[in-house]
């Protein structure tokens, strides 16, 4: 069995890691000395700029990669595994907002949140459990949402999707933890996103005079948890979520 | 990796090897570590768990580029030594059947179907 304390760079795969809190959490693992995979359906100017810093590939890798394709997603898993010649850590971030109330919103719709929010999840951790098994430690971070944690109008099958992780993230953590796998979920509530970009001022406004610290977060505050996560001070943490939200849900 | 097609005796040399290493990562904790054999069962006997058995299972998957076990060979059959060599040997010859397991569960699903269809109408 090998260990995390080893003198190289934790390889880590963050999927959707093109934009948004993805952007954030590539920046903050490579800034940390991580490698980093990633892959999204298509190519983002953040992206193509740090391939064109690393044409080698030596700390940073993107692909593009169908997620609700679970043989594409052992293929990246797989090639990153070859290429770095392990994978310590997985960060499932990749998702969809699925909007719209439940009784008019089209099956389709349906049928990709779930297939984007969760399965594409639950098969990216399968491809990633078997890497991490082999040197029997490794490090899983969910990216739910307080969705998960409270109810709210007009998401309730995002909320299905986001609760759902968390409770794979609680099952994990104790399948896997004889292995030194550690499973959590990081819940961010509203920050500076595409996600909130629709809100009206009054709206975000309104968030805001609601959250105990009176402001929105930013990606930055929840990829600080993330790394936190992912470093060896949170070595003694599983099968938790931790939700960032200023304190709204509190 | 092996040959493309490795024979028994190395797929069975390359299964114990893996199993004495994961059984040696538990010694500290569970004792001693006796002699593996074909006939060993793999829980009963050698004290792997489910989730050591699937720690080998991907171990043996990257070194022989193989995985039986997601449409071939359900890995609950699995309870011996043997059994994990025949599923690698059975994966490696191209034989794709599956002793009927298909049939049966085909024939769980029509069942499964009419239930559900009793209790409509």
């Amino acid at each position: 069995m090998s260990t995390n304390s080893e003198n190289r760079s934790k390889v880590v795969i963050v999927s959707g890691g093109s934009r948004g809190l993805g952007q954030a959490l590539v920046t903050g693992c490579l800034e940390r000395g991580y490698t980093v995979a990633t892959f999204s359906r298509s190519e983002s100017p953040f992206v193509k700029t740090l391939t064109q810093q690393d044409p080698e590939h030596k700390r940073f890798l993107w692909e593009s990669v169908d997620a609700t394709d679970p043989a594409a997603l052992k293929t990246f898993v797989n090639k990153v595994a070859s290429t770095y010649g392990r994978v310590d850590a997985l960060v499932n971030n990749a998702g969809v907002g699925i909007d719209g109330i439940l009784p008019t919103m089209r099956a389709s719709q349906i049928e990709q949140g779930i297939d984007l929010n969760l399965k594409a999840s639950i098969y990216l951790i399968q491809a990633c459990s078997k890497q991490m098994l082999q040197h029997a430690s490794g490090s899983i971070i969910n990216i739910s949402s307080v969705n998960a944690i409270r109810g709210h109008s007009g998401v309730a099958v995002y909320s299905a999707t986001k609760a759902a992780l968390d409770g794979l993230t609680r099952s994990l953590a104790r399948e896997l933890g004889p292995k030194h796998i550690r499973v959590n979920s990081v819940a961010p509530g509203y920050f500076e996103s595409e996600m909130v970009a629709d809100l009206t001022p009054e709206a975000k406004q309104r968030i805001i005079r609601r959250t105990p610290l009176g402001r929105l977060g930013t990606a930055e505050d929840m990829a600080n948890v993330v790394l936190f996560l992912l470093s060896p001070q949170a070595s003694f943490i599983t099968g938790q979520t931790i939700v960032v939200d200023g304190g709204i849900t509190c | 990796m092996l040959n493309e097609v490795p024979s028994k005796q190395e797929i069975l040399k390359l299964i114990v090897e893996h199993i004495r290493q994961i059984l040696e990562e538990k010694a500290a904790h569970d004792g001693k570590l006796g002699d593996i054999g074909e006939e060993n069962r793999l829980g009963a006997e050698l004290g792997l768990s489910s989730l050591d058995l699937a720690q080998l299972v991907a171990t043996l998957e990257m070194r022989l580029k193989a995985d039986p076990f997601q449409e071939l060979v359900p890995i609950t059959s699995v309870r011996t030594v043997s059994d994990l060599v025949g599923a690698y040997e059975k994966f490696f010859s191209g034989d794709t059947s599956d002793g009927g397991q298909a049939d049966a569960l085909l024939e769980s699903k029509r069942r499964a179907e009419a239930r559900r269809n009793n209790s409509r109408s």
